[in-house]
């Protein structure tokens, strides 16, 4: 009896899985996905695809800014810029949602761009708000920027139509040359979470011709949008009035989520000796004399720099050791009267004079920078990090004596070895 | 129908490495902070340990199941108890795979992904193959093991050099107390070997070689090491705010590049990995049920965990209560007595059985031996 039961349950089951069967049984769940569907409309319809979102205080009001991307064969329609406000950042966000009529989606926002005075009053809030609830992803590369906060929104979206050039991969570029990390929201939470609470951000700077060469596009008066609202306006920036955008290398730097300074390219230049990862740069060094050079300029690049920090304690003080090893090769020689042994080949052009003018120029950079630090109580070197990693002990029975002058009390020990790319 | 050694050895691999890429490294580094890597590895160790005690009960099983093996041990009584206890462990680690993936591909995949969409196929997919059994299962994770591999490793070394190694220093700062809490809070996540018992008699040791085993093993903790090595290289203190370490990491960099979009690619058969996961545990579900209930046919058991899967698609919709129920000390003594005493009181009571059974054996030889003696004495004395 029990094995004409199976045997009747397994033949039920073939003749359910036929393949004439299988067939219907996926036409049916292709019906119950699809059917569904055809009551509603194009996501396009519904979702704002928000690519850039800007966010700055302006008299007491929240107010925000988005490029948003519209499937379109236009060319020109692509990129269209709307900005709103309210009491809170929720409710600017949503004042341009119901002005235009489209939930804001960020999933694909790349760029979070902040305005000089939500900077100075902490910028965390609006970084929590959007990535836990808005759900902006923490890769998204953070900027800081100055003037209106629609010009600065528009003059990148006319970048973005200008297919060549991108703030994104502008600011990324820096990497190498210029920033001293990766400058997106997951990198700022890192430094801001840290017991340093130090955050660094590109500075992009909003300009007319007059006032800085900077990025020139064309057809800057597009994206503009005909949409009327009092909370939102949508404007371009072209005509006479065309805004410029440009990166001059300045790093805005944040402690506690809250702005504290800017540095320059060249502070910034100086703090990038102590990091491992902006391996290019270069260094000019003045009046070199020796058996080649006559009282030169010479300008030297930097094609690899290895950094080597020892961090130790020698009767409770801490000593901070950099080795810095780099590689270069000579770029340009500026000499009023060059002499005829510059004509020569296969000579070595570093001469012994040369390098140590460079060690020179290093250490002092170096110094500066540490003084820098000192100066303004800003560990922008990662020397806590270095002592809590390696010495934890004995730093912590420093820093109780020490507090948050930390960084005076250490003896700082620079060597530098200087070698020709051949 | 059985699978051979070399199947349940990549059965087992998938099984070490399937829950460990969703929420668990952050989840460790709330109580371990820098040390969650010890952690893990510790952990995975043990449970590397109990595939081997395991698998050697299994062999001495023979051909019977579970259930007959631990009836002989132990009596029926004790075994339906232990029964619930495994019912209880594998309902753990469904509900938590199938909330994995669900809460990984509609919120954090797609932005605008209805659950049904997702639920109902997957759950077709886990009763069909379920009712397929392990051999089934046993040849789709063959078909996907080395891509996932090969994948794994790829968005570990793409991520490698945004490491910071100091970010791991200091060792030991707070002591051990901190990883020996961790350890016990999160042991839900490990156990990765209870799925074993499930395939008592249906695994073919002929063409066994320990050393394979040992192998996938090994691999299976490197690979876990390496990416969480990565992962709290990449992300040191903002690490208990990833939930979904395997999209996680592959998101970090903000560079654009051709190469990025391959990790999608990776992260997609990883879900399919899931999924075969999950089809494994739900099998082994399946199987205590018609153990336990003493169900007949394959059929009733499987819509049982259908519906099972079916309504966990309706609570838990936060990870907050997720956690709650994972995270609990319920959930951790259950997998404390599944994986890591029961077969210890298995081994032990096989041995004292047999080692009682080999005495009586003994002591009626000796007895027989006396007799045939005596009888032999009684012939020769007759005789003379």
């Amino acid at each position: 009896m029990k094995e004409k039961k199976k045997t009747e349950i397994k033949k039920k089951l073939k003749s359910i899985f036929s393949p004439k069967k299988l067939v219907l049984w996926l036409s049916i769940l292709i019906l119950v996905f699809t059917v569904p569907t055809f009551n509603k409309s194009a996501m396009s319809q519904t979702q704002a695809i928000v690519t850039m979102l800007c966010v700055d205080k302006v008299e007491d009001q929240i107010k925000v800014a988005a490029t948003v991307l519209t499937p379109s064969q236009d060319k020109k329609a692509n990129f269209q810029v709307y900005s709103g406000q309210g009491d809170t950042l929720g409710y600017a966000v949503d004042s341009v949602s119901l002005a235009i009529g489209k939930e804001m989606g960020f999933a694909q926002c790349k760029i979070m761009a902040l305005g000089e005075n939500i900077c100075t009053e902490g910028v965390m809030q609006v970084l929590d708000y959007m990535t836990r609830t808005k759900k902006v992803g923490r890769n998204a590369v953070l900027v800081s920027f100055t003037g209106d906060i629609v010009d600065f929104t528009q003059a990148v979206a006319n970048l973005n139509l200008e297919k060549t050039l991108r703030l994104d991969r502008i600011v990324s570029f820096d990497k190498q040359y210029i920033l001293t990390q990766d400058s997106n929201i997951e990198t700022f939470y890192i430094g801001y979470y840290s017991p340093i609470s130090l955050g660094l951000m590109s500075k992009v700077k909003l300009g007319t011709s007059e006032e800085f060469n900077a990025i020139e596009v064309a057809g800057a008066d597009a994206g503009s949008s005909g949409a009327s609202n009092s909370d939102m306006n949508s404007t371009g920036s072209g005509g006479e009035n065309k805004k410029y955008i440009m990166n001059d290398g300045t790093v805005s730097l944040f402690k506690q989520g809250k702005h504290y300074l800017d540095m320059t390219l060249d502070e910034v230049k100086k703090a990038n000796i102590f990091v491992n990862d902006a391996q290019k740069g270069t260094v000019v060094v003045e009046s070199v004399t020796d058996h080649i050079y006559n009282d030169a300029k010479v300008v030297v690049n930097i094609l690899k720099k290895d950094i080597s920090i020892k961090p130790t304690f020698k009767a409770n003080t801490p000593i901070y050791k950099t080795d810095v090893s780099l590689t270069v090769y000579i770029d340009e020689v500026i000499e009023e009267n060059p002499s005829e042994r510059l004509l020569r080949r296969n000579q070595d052009f570093l001469t012994n004079a040369l390098i140590e003018k460079i060690k020179e120029k290093m250490e002092t950079d170096m110094r500066e920078i540490i003084k820098y630090c000192q100066d303004n109580k800003v560990d922008l070197l990662g020397i806590y990090k270095h002592f809590y990693a390696l010495e934890n002990k004995k730093f912590e029975k420093y820093l109780d004596n020490m507090g948050e002058n930390y960084l005076d009390g250490i003896e700082y020990q620079i060597e530098i070895k200087v070698k020709s790319e051949n | 129908m059985k699978i051979n050694y070399r199947q349940l050895s990549i059965i087992t691999f998938m099984s070490f490495i399937a829950l460990k890429f969703l929420a668990l490294p952050s989840l460790l580094y709330l109580e371990s902070k820098n040390m969650s890597m010890f952690v893990s590895l510790a952990l995975m160790i043990i449970d590397g340990l109990y595939v081997f005690v395991i698998l050697d009960l299994m062999k001495k099983s023979g051909e019977k199941n579970i259930y007959e093996f631990m009836k002989n041990c132990l009596g029926t009584m004790l075994t339906k108890i232990i029964l619930i206890l495994l019912i209880l462990k594998y309902a753990l680690v469904v509900g938590n795979i199938s909330k994995g993936l669900e809460f990984f591909v509609v919120e954090n995949l797609y932005s605008e992904y209805s659950w049904f969409v997702f639920v109902l196929p997957l759950m077709i997919l886990i009763g069909f193959m379920v009712y397929k059994g392990v051999r089934n299962i046993a040849r789709v994770s063959e078909m996907v093991c080395w891509a996932i591999v090969i994948g794994l490793i790829y968005i570990a070394l793409k991520a490698l050099s945004g490491i910071d190694l100091l970010s791991f220093l200091p060792f030991f700062k707070d002591g051990v107390q901190p990883l020996f809490n961790s350890a016990y809070i999160h042991l839900s996540w490990f156990g990765s070997a209870t799925f074993l018992f499930m395939l008592f008699g249906f695994v073919d040791f002929r063409s066994e070689k320990k050393s394979k085993m040992i192998k996938y093993v090994i691999f299976a903790i490197l690979i876990v090491q390496l990416l969480y090595f990565v992962f709290y290289g990449l992300f040191e203190i903002t690490s208990p705010t990833h939930n979904y370490c395997i999209s996680d990491i592959s998101q970090f960099s903000s560079t654009y590049s051709a190469i990025n979009e391959l990790s999608w690619l990776v992260v997609s058969m990883w879900i399919v990995a899931q999924a075969v996961q999950l089809a494994l545990y739900s099998y082994c579900l399946a199987q205590a049920l018609k153990f336990l209930f003493d169900i007949k046919g394959n059929i009733l058991p499987i819509i049982i965990v259908i519906l099972y899967l079916f309504m966990w698609s309706f609570i838990g919709e936060n990870t907050v209560r997720m956690e709650r129920i994972f995270f609990s000390s319920f959930a951790s003594i259950v997998t404390l007595i599944a994986q890591y005493i029961l077969p210890i009181i298995l081994e032990i009571v096989y041995a004292i059985k047999n080692k009682t059974k080999r005495n009586k054996y003994k002591i009626e030889r000796v007895k027989d031996e006396r007799k045939e003696k005596n009888r032999d004495k009684k012939e020769i004395e007759v005789n003379i």
